[in-house]
């Protein structure tokens, strides 16, 4: 019986760094389901081998999140796993899968911002992915994505002036 | 970044990701399953757990402070101990090796030997003179005939004097080396 005044470290952490691994995850999958696994199996992984130090990088986390999500393309058999439990969750917050918080007095531009980065290319959306949200460096990006720093900074500058560019063609 | 681009970043950075579902958390925690609990928590809110790369570079520092400590204590004994050494009479042979037994040398005022002799003759004059006491040998009982047996004490000095010459304005060291000879006459039961 686990002792009531103590909590798992991992809540902790997951509460702080869940919501960014998420959308990462969210990035890279391709859709919501596949997403939440990624991020589980990521996570469980990364936990199991560095947990018991309470100090876990999320770049280890981002960087698992990646390769998982290349082995998920290779292999479909992803697909039937996820339709197996999917019968046994809850609907409700699955339907659930904007990738950011919506509050209701900045809606209209949280929306108009989502459904730019949302049409951003692959490459460019995970590079602003980690660098906005994830709070990495350009050096922790090019580790994490394999690609090397100059081209995760020259990425991510072109990702924001594409982004700019949407913006202005969206009707306001 | 341009400014241009420091106020879009700014905007996004204002768009806080959907959080994960507690379905999502509960599975987590069921994965994980014990070994989930292997890091607790349970400290006060101000309280922080030490990250482990905090440890690790303040116990590098300690050990290097250690090792520091170390060299600096052997360096410190060993300099101590090679001055005790040159600071002792035999090494420097600045003063007579006391004698710890035994009885005291014979007090026998130096005299010039002919060479000294030659030297005052010729204008310098002795300034002072230096007896060093180099060997002290006990030669053990022994038996002279028609006396008493006595121990016998075998003294070598080195007797160093300075001869100054007024006129060249120069100065002169002669060491002569000089043996004694002294009997304790021993009284039988």
């Amino acid at each position: 019986m686990p002792d009531p005044t103590f909590e798992p470290f991992w809540k902790e952490w997951f509460a702080k760094h869940g919501p960014r691994l998420l959308l990462f995850a969210r990035q890279q999958a391709r859709n919501d389901y596949d997403a939440e696994d990624l991020l589980q199996e990521a996570f469980v992984r990364i936990w199991r081998i560095y947990g018991h130090t309470g100090e876990v990088a999320p770049r280890l986390v981002f960087q698992a999140i990646r390769r998982l999500a290349i082995d998920y393309a290779r292999r479909d058999i992803r697909r039937q796993r996820r339709e197996e439990k999917s019968e046994d969750l809850n609907d409700q917050e699955r339907i659930s899968a904007d990738w950011f918080e919506m509050p209701i007095e900045k809606q209209e531009r949280n929306e108009q911002l989502s459904s730019a980065i949302q049409e951003l290319s692959s490459k460019h959306q995970e590079v602003v992915m980690l660098k906005v949200w994830g709070e990495l460096t350009f050096d922790e990006i090019g580790k994490t994505l394999g690609i090397p720093l100059h081209t995760a900074a020259s990425r991510y500058r072109h990702a924001l002036g594409n982004l700019k560019t949407i913006l202005t063609k969206q009707p306001k | 970044m341009n400014d241009s681009f420091s106020e879009l970043e700014k905007e996004l950075q204002e768009l806080s990701p959907a959080k994960p579902t507690t379905v999502l958390r509960q599975q987590i925690s069921k994965a994980l399953g014990p070994q989930g609990d292997l890091a607790l928590r349970c400290l006060p809110e101000e309280e922080k757990l030490i990250p482990f790369r905090i440890v690790r570079k303040w116990a590098i520092v300690a050990g290097f402070i250690f090792l520091l400590s170390i060299f600096g204590a052997s360096y410190y004994f060993q300099h101590q101990h090679s001055r005790n050494l040159a600071e002792t009479p035999v090494s420097n042979g600045d003063s007579p090796m006391p004698l710890r037994e035994g009885p005291t040398p014979p007090a026998e005022p130096f005299k010039a030997d002919h060479s000294g002799q030659a030297l005052v003759k010729a204008g310098w004059k002795p300034l002072n003179t230096e007896s060093v006491l180099i060997e002290l040998h006990d030669e053990g009982v022994i038996h002279p005939s028609s006396q008493p047996p006595s121990k016998q004490f075998r003294y070598r000095y080195h007797d160093t004097t300075t001869f100054t010459h007024p006129d060249a304005n120069s100065e002169m060291q002669m060491t002569v080396p000089r043996e004694g000879v002294f009997q304790v006459k021993l009284q039988p039961y």
